[in-house]
């Protein structure tokens, strides 16, 4: 055991001696430091001029701040189920392999000693969380005497730990047994929450579609004590039990609870301690899933970023044959799409890219899809719902293209020989290795923005007016990713490789807000002459691609000056 | 020369083998990698793995150091279930891709197999007697980040020398080592034979396994095609009695 300690300790010490060097982190947490006293001298402030205000709701939101928690709860434990099917709850790195796992060290003591390691990690992580979740509930006018602060704590670091022992539970359970039927049952795990996932939404959601019995109004209502029985369904209720003010009805202000408290966090801790002992328990022959799994992810990532020289050089041993093999079987699966070549010179770089986005995509696009159409159905449903203009389900995936800043494939092209020595001219290399991200950029936002609009638009009286001007604002999204990829090429070209990776993104976002200006200006004048929108996003459409095509040929002018690091 | 454990033990160590494999067998899904492999190690012997790539030779050794669950087979270390801790502490090991903890220094390796494998007091001699005959003293608070490959290869051979093991498994020792290292390897193999460990070499260098081994176990798509010493195996394939082991080897999996 102490063998172990002192590794964690050594590794722990050096490392922090490491990130001590780096401005970076030492900024973000002085930052957070201070937020986080701040938070707590308002908090005290709070707690001696005013009581808690119980069951307050948070801003215009149809829900309190324990069923919040309770809510993030039940998502955390649902995601936790799911990854426990197929991401090991151990990691180990190569070192491990070839000098902790021959050991004489039980393998159940190896796992409780990364469990307790993590849980440190979430103590840490439950920090930077909870000035950034404090600080926004205060803009909300949401009151935090000091007892909630520390109930707050507890829930962000308690959810984290949970989740982590149900995913290891999971996880152990599973591939225990041999992989055949580890792999199948995985399977039904995932399937099962797939549908739980499903008919809870759908349940919680059903109020918000229109009828005659249920009036606009009370639609929200409604919604909210679904929400509210979700949270109620323990252990999840719990989770919000650790926040003083509690939920009741929010026009009575009588929460009542808060003597239940320390219970709740009793009993949360009990469980939290009972499933993870179930973990250890299981973990007894779980070295060959981990580091197969761990080698497939990495293989696939490498494979579908094209990075398949220098996964040679992180991955875990590659040389064995079991997860060379494993490998394979997964790399066998991406291959069986293929695409005819097309194009020559530069853009047969856009056909490379499109065959390993098209591979990678597969693997992930259940999940990417169901993520992203999730995020549009429920923006439609609460434009619908609570009534709001359609302008709501144009705008917001809309400002989310902007903040996509990953040149993905786009800088990963940067990595290997063929962009610098095709002989094309310098724009046109890089429009065709633009355009597989940007197709990947813009296609995630173009599906978020048209089920958004006719998810609130689908059967009422608006709907031809709200998809024509759905059209407008998709013509708009497609410029502004073109602008922002172009924003991201020109600052990856003009900063130097030894800045952190943090002044590249600062630079992107330097270059797009002006580059923005001329855009938003036309939108507002078009819009306002006009009264339309649409008619905004339209015209504002015109300048955002011509600002692109000058980020590009800006980027093609100083292309010479790129240094490569890796 | 650090000297294993096995040269102060009784004489009935040697009786019975340091390493028994009985039917090995490992399968991934449909794909075969190691069918039915009998093989066995003695002590103060050399036990040469050779085969092509995919030949099954790390699965094994994976499978013998307890990374890999074999579907079929028993194995036995010093007389021990191999997934026994009394069976691991016997065992050292030097894989193929030498990577240690980016974060811990030279002699903070050292520290924590002491630690791991309960050493004794007296094993900071042992460890800077390893150090300094793989020039790596000097280095010693230096983190392993900012190693070389053939320092980290030097470094993983030191960290399975110092526990003293009786049976050692080497997949691809001497790959990434400059020449001195390498002569300075052989001779501790040699050595350790003649303390009475017993070795077992995955290898691709048939010169070097020619040189050093006792035994050579000849694997090929994950069966094993042929195993004795030089002798047995040229009297196996009628070759002449001066036939090279890679002529013999080729024989093997052709």
């Amino acid at each position: 055991m102490r063998a172990i300690w002192q590794l964690q300790w050594w590794q722990s010490r050096n490392r922090l001696r490491k990130l001590l060097r780096s401005p970076g982190w030492l900024i973000f947490y002085a930052v957070m430091g201070v937020g986080f006293v701040t938070l707590v001298v308002y908090s005290a402030r709070t707690s001696i001029s005013h009581p808690p205000a119980a069951g307050a709701t948070m801003g215009r939101l149809p829900f309190t701040l324990p069923v919040a928690i309770s809510l993030w709860a039940v998502v955390a434990t649902l995601m936790a189920v799911q990854q426990g099917t197929k991401r090991p709850p151990v990691t180990f790195e190569l070192g491990d392999v070839n000098l902790l796992l021959p050991t004489p060290l039980p393998p159940r003591l190896v796992f409780a000693a990364q469990f307790l390691r993590r849980l440190l990690g979430h103590l840490l992580q439950a920090l930077p969380s909870l000035v950034w979740v404090g600080y926004l509930l205060i803009r909300v006018s949401y009151r935090i005497p000091l007892g909630g602060l520390v109930g707050l704590f507890l829930s962000f670091f308690l959810i984290q730990v949970w989740a982590d022992a149900v995913e290891s539970v999971v996880w152990m359970a599973l591939y225990r047994q041999q992989p055949e039927r580890a792999a199948a049952r995985a399977g039904w795990v995932r399937n099962a929450v797939l549908v739980i996932t499903i008919v809870a939404l759908a349940w919680a959601l059903t109020p918000l579609l229109p009828s005659v019995e249920n009036p606009a109004a009370p639609r929200l209502t409604a919604l909210s004590e679904r929400l509210d029985t979700i949270a109620a369904i323990p252990p999840f209720g719990w989770f919000g039990e650790l926040v003083p003010a509690t939920p009741g009805p929010v026009s009575s202000g009588s929460g009542g609870l808060a003597a239940s408290r320390p219970a709740a966090a009793l009993a949360l801790v009990g469980l939290i301690v009972a499933a993870s002992g179930l973990a250890v328990f299981l973990a007894n022959e779980y070295y060959e899933p981990a580091l197969a799994q761990t080698e497939v992810q990495r293989q696939v990532l490498a494979a579908a970023r094209g990075q398949s020289g220098t996964a040679a050089t992180t991955t875990m041993d590659t040389q064995g044959t079991a997860l060379a093999i494993l490998g394979g079987r997964a790399t066998d699966r991406l291959a069986s799409i293929q695409v005819q070549p097309f194009g020559q010179g530069a853009w047969a770089i856009a056909w490379e890219q499109l065959l390993r986005y098209l591979r990678f995509e597969r693997a992930t696009i259940v999940y990417a899809l169901a993520f992203v159409a999730l995020f549009g159905g429920v923006l439609g449903a609460i434009v619908r719902g609570a009534g709001l203009p359609p302008a709501w389900a144009w705008s917001i995936p809309l400002l989310l293209s902007l903040l996509n800043l990953s040149t993905g494939y786009l800088g990963e092209e940067f990595r290997r020989p063929e962009i610098y020595l095709i002989p094309d001219p310098t724009i046109v290399r890089l429009l065709a290795a633009s355009l597989v991200s940007w197709w990947d950029t813009s296609s995630t936002g173009s599906l978020m923005l048209w089920l958004a609009a006719l998810v609130a638009s689908a059967g009422t009286p608006t709907f031809g007016s709200v998809m024509a001007g759905t059209l407008a604002a998709w013509v708009l999204l497609l410029t502004l990713t073109w602008l922002t990829l172009g924003a991201g090429l020109l600052s990856m070209i003009l900063v130097p490789p030894w800045l952190p990776g943090m002044t590249r993104v600062l630079l992107s976002f330097l270059i797009l807000l002006p580059a923005l200006i001329p855009s938003l200006a036309v939108c507002l004048i078009v819009a306002w002459q006009l009264g339309s929108i649409p008619a905004g996003f339209l015209a504002a459409a015109l300048p955002t691609a011509l600002l692109a095509a000058i980020l590009f040929a800006v980027a093609a002018r100083f292309f010479d000056r790129l240094e490569v690091t890796d | 020369m650090n000297t294993p454990q096995a040269a102060s033990e009784s004489p009935q160590v040697d009786a019975s083998p340091l390493l028994d494999v009985r039917h090995l067998s490992k399968r991934f899904g449909d794909v075969v990698a190691v069918n039915d492999l009998s093989f066995t190690v003695a002590a103060s012997q050399i036990v040469a793995m050779l085969g092509p790539n995919g030949a099954g030779k790390t699965t094994s050794l994976k499978c013998i150091v307890g990374l890999l669950r074999p579907q079929a087979g028993q194995i036995t270390l010093a007389g021990q279930p191999a997934r026994t801790p009394q069976a691991r502490a016997a065992l050292g090991w030097v894989p193929e891709v030498p990577y240690a903890y980016e974060l811990l220094t030279i002699w903070e390796h050292m520290q924590f197999v002491a630690l791991a494998y309960r050493l004794p007091d007296g094993w900071q001699e042992r460890a800077a007697a390893l150090l300094r005959q793989f020039d790596l003293w000097e280095k010693r608070s230096s983190l392993a980040s900012g190693l070389s490959k053939g320092m980290r290869q030097k470094l993983v051979i030191c960290l399975a020398l110092l526990h003293q093991p009786r049976l050692f498994l080497f997949d691809e020792p001497l790959v990434g080592l400059d020449p001195p290292a390498q002569r300075e390897l052989r001779e501790i193999i040699l050595q350790l034979r003649q303390a009475g460990a017993g070795v077992l070499i995955s290898t691709h260098m048939l010169e070097s396994a020619e040189r050093l081994c006792d035994q050579a176990l000849v694997m090929h798509k994950g069966r094993q095609v042929a195993a004795g010493s030089l002798a047995e195996l040229r009297e196996q394939f009628h070759l002449p009695t001066n036939t090279p082991l890679e002529d013999v080897f080729f024989e093997a999996i052709r």
